[in-house]
C-alpha cells in the first residue's frame, strides 16, 4: 500500500487563493471619473479601480480614518437641504438581503492547546496546523506528515509551533522544535496512510509546552465511523487563516482510494488547516484520533488517516524522546 | 540563518525522526512577522474522483423511451 515518490510529489499542491494573492500584489490606484447616471438624470455615479483602494487601505490608514459623520456635519453646515413636501415619492419597493455563501466550518474561539505551525521545505516557507498532545517530555505537537517531511523527501527546517494563535498574536508564546517524527512509510514513500507527523519542542522560559496550554489524550487503534470535531486554521479564501475553525460529523472511508485506509468528514476547510487536530466527540476536550490530511477538488469532505499501530510507535518514540 | 536537519533516522524502523541543528534562538529569529504573514498554506489536494463511465447503450434506449 505504497505510492511511487513521483505520484506523491505531483499530488501536493498549492491553493489557489495562494498564487492568486501574490499575482494581485502591486496596482496603483486610478482617480475616479464622475458622470451622470445615464438611466436617471437625478441620480449620480463614480467609477472606481478596486485593486487600487484595497492596495491603498494599509492597517495604519484605516486605523487613522476620519468617522464619516464629521462629513455629514459639513453637508448640514452648508444648509443645501430638500424641502420635505418636494421630495418626490414612487412605489414602496424592496429588495431582498443577500447571505454569502456559508460554509460548513464554523468559527471557534482560540483553544490553549491548538495553533499554528510554521517551517520551511524546500526553500519555501509555509503554514500548517497543530496540537498539543499528552507526552513523557510534556513537549509533543501532532501534526500531518506533509508538514514536517516532504513525503518523501527532506524534513522541515524553521519548524516552531504557536498555541492559541488569534490574529497575529501568540498569547503562550512560540515554541520551536528540536526534533520531528513521522512514519517511515510517508518519509520514504509519502504513503497517505500514515501522513502524520510530531513534532518536540523545546522549553521556553523554563517551562514545557504542556504544563503551559495543556495538552489532549490520545488514541490508538479505535473503530471507523465514530463522530469528530475537527479543528485547524484555513488560509486560503474564503478564509484568511487568523483564526480558528472547527468541523463536526461522523467518519466515513474514503471511497475513492480505499486503499488508504482513510475516513472523511464533511467539512470545507482549505489549505493551513492540514495537521489540525480530530477529536473524538464534538468537543476539543476529546481525544485526538486522527489529523486534517487531504481532500479532493471540488469536494467539501476533509480525510484523516487511521491512527493505527505504526502511527502509535510515531506518537510513541517522540513522546519520550 | 536556515540549516539543514541532521540526516534522518528511517532505516528499517516504523520510525523516522530528524533532530534540528538549529537553536531557539535561529529559528525565532527566522520567523519575522512578515515571514508569517507570507507563509503559504501546505495542502494535499487531490484531483476529484472521476464520474462513472457513461453506459452509451443504456442511454440510447433512455433516448428511445
Amino acid at each position: 500500500m505504497t505510492r511511487t515518490p513521483s505520484l506523491a510529489s505531483g499530488l501536493l499542491t498549492f491553493s489557489a487563493a495562494a498564487v492568486l494573492a501574490f499575482a494581485s500584489a502591486g496596482g496603483a490606484s486610478a482617480a475616479p471619473a464622475s458622470s451622470g447616471d445615464k438611466t436617471d438624470p437625478s441620480v449620480a455615479s463614480v467609477s472606481v479601480d478596486a485593486a487600487g483602494a484595497a492596495d491603498y487601505w494599509t492597517p495604519e490608514r484605516m486605523q487613522s480614518a476620519v468617522p464619516g459623520d464629521v462629513l455629514a456635519g459639513k453637508a448640514l453646515e452648508r444648509g443645501n437641504r430638500s424641502n420635505a413636501a418636494l421630495v418626490e415619492k414612487g412605489k414602496a419597493s424592496t429588495t431582498k438581503a443577500t447571505k454569502g455563501k456559508p460554509t460548513i466550518a464554523k468559527s471557534e474561539t482560540p483553544v490553549k492547546h491548538i495553533g499554528k505551525v510554521f517551517f520551511t521545505l524546500g526553500g519555501t516557507n509555509y503554514v500548517c496546523s497543530g496540537n498539543a498532545v499528552s507526552s513523557v517530555n510534556g513537549s509533543t505537537v501532532s501534526t500531518a506528515g506533509h508538514c514536517v517531511n516532504e513525503g518523501p523527501g527532506a524534513y522541515a527546517t524553521n519548524f516552531v509551533f504557536v498555541p492559541a494563535y488569534d490574529n497575529g498574536s501568540a498569547p503562550y508564546g512560540k515554541w520551536t522544535a528540536r526534533s520531528l517524527y513521522a512514519p517511515s512509510q510517508w518519509v520514504s514513500n509519502g504513503d497517505m496512510a500514515y501522513d502524520t507527523g510530531f513534532a518536540v519542542v523545546a522549553p521556553l522560559n523554563g517551562q514545557n509546552l504542556t504544563a503551559v496550554v495543556g495538552g489532549s489524550g490520545v488514541a490508538f487503534n479505535q473503530g471507523y465511523g465514530l463522530t469528530y470535531k475537527s479543528f485547524g486554521y484555513p488560509a486560503a479564501a474564503p478564509f484568511d487563516g487568523k483564526s480558528l475553525w472547527s468541523c463536526t460529523g461522523t467518519a466515513t472511508k474514503d471511497s475513492t482510494n480505499p486503499q488508504f485506509g482513510t475516513q472523511g468528514i464533511p467539512c470545507d476547510m482549505t489549505g493551513g488547516s492540514s495537521g489540525g487536530p480530530w477529536f473524538i466527540g464534538t468537543s476539543s476536550e476529546g481525544v485526538q484520533n486522527s489529523i486534517n490530511s487531504y481532500g479532493y477538488n471540488g469536494s467539501a469532505v476533509m480525510y484523516g488517516p487511521y491512527w493505527g499501530s505504526v502511527i502509535e510507535a510515531t506518537y510513541t518514540s517522540a513522546a519520550v524522546s | 540563518m536556515q540549516q539543514s536537519p541532521k540526516k534522518p533516522n528511517s532505516g528499517q524502523d516504523r520510525v523516522s525522526h530528524a533532530d534540528l541543528d538549529q537553536t531557539p534562538e535561529e529559528i525565532l529569529e527566522y520567523w519575522t512577522k512578515e515571514r508569517m504573514e507570507e507563509a503559504r498554506p501546505r495542502e494535499l489536494k487531490l484531483p476529484a474522483p472521476e464520474p462513472p463511465p457513461v453506459d452509451k447503450d443504456h442511454d440510447q434506449d433512455d433516448d428511445q423511451d
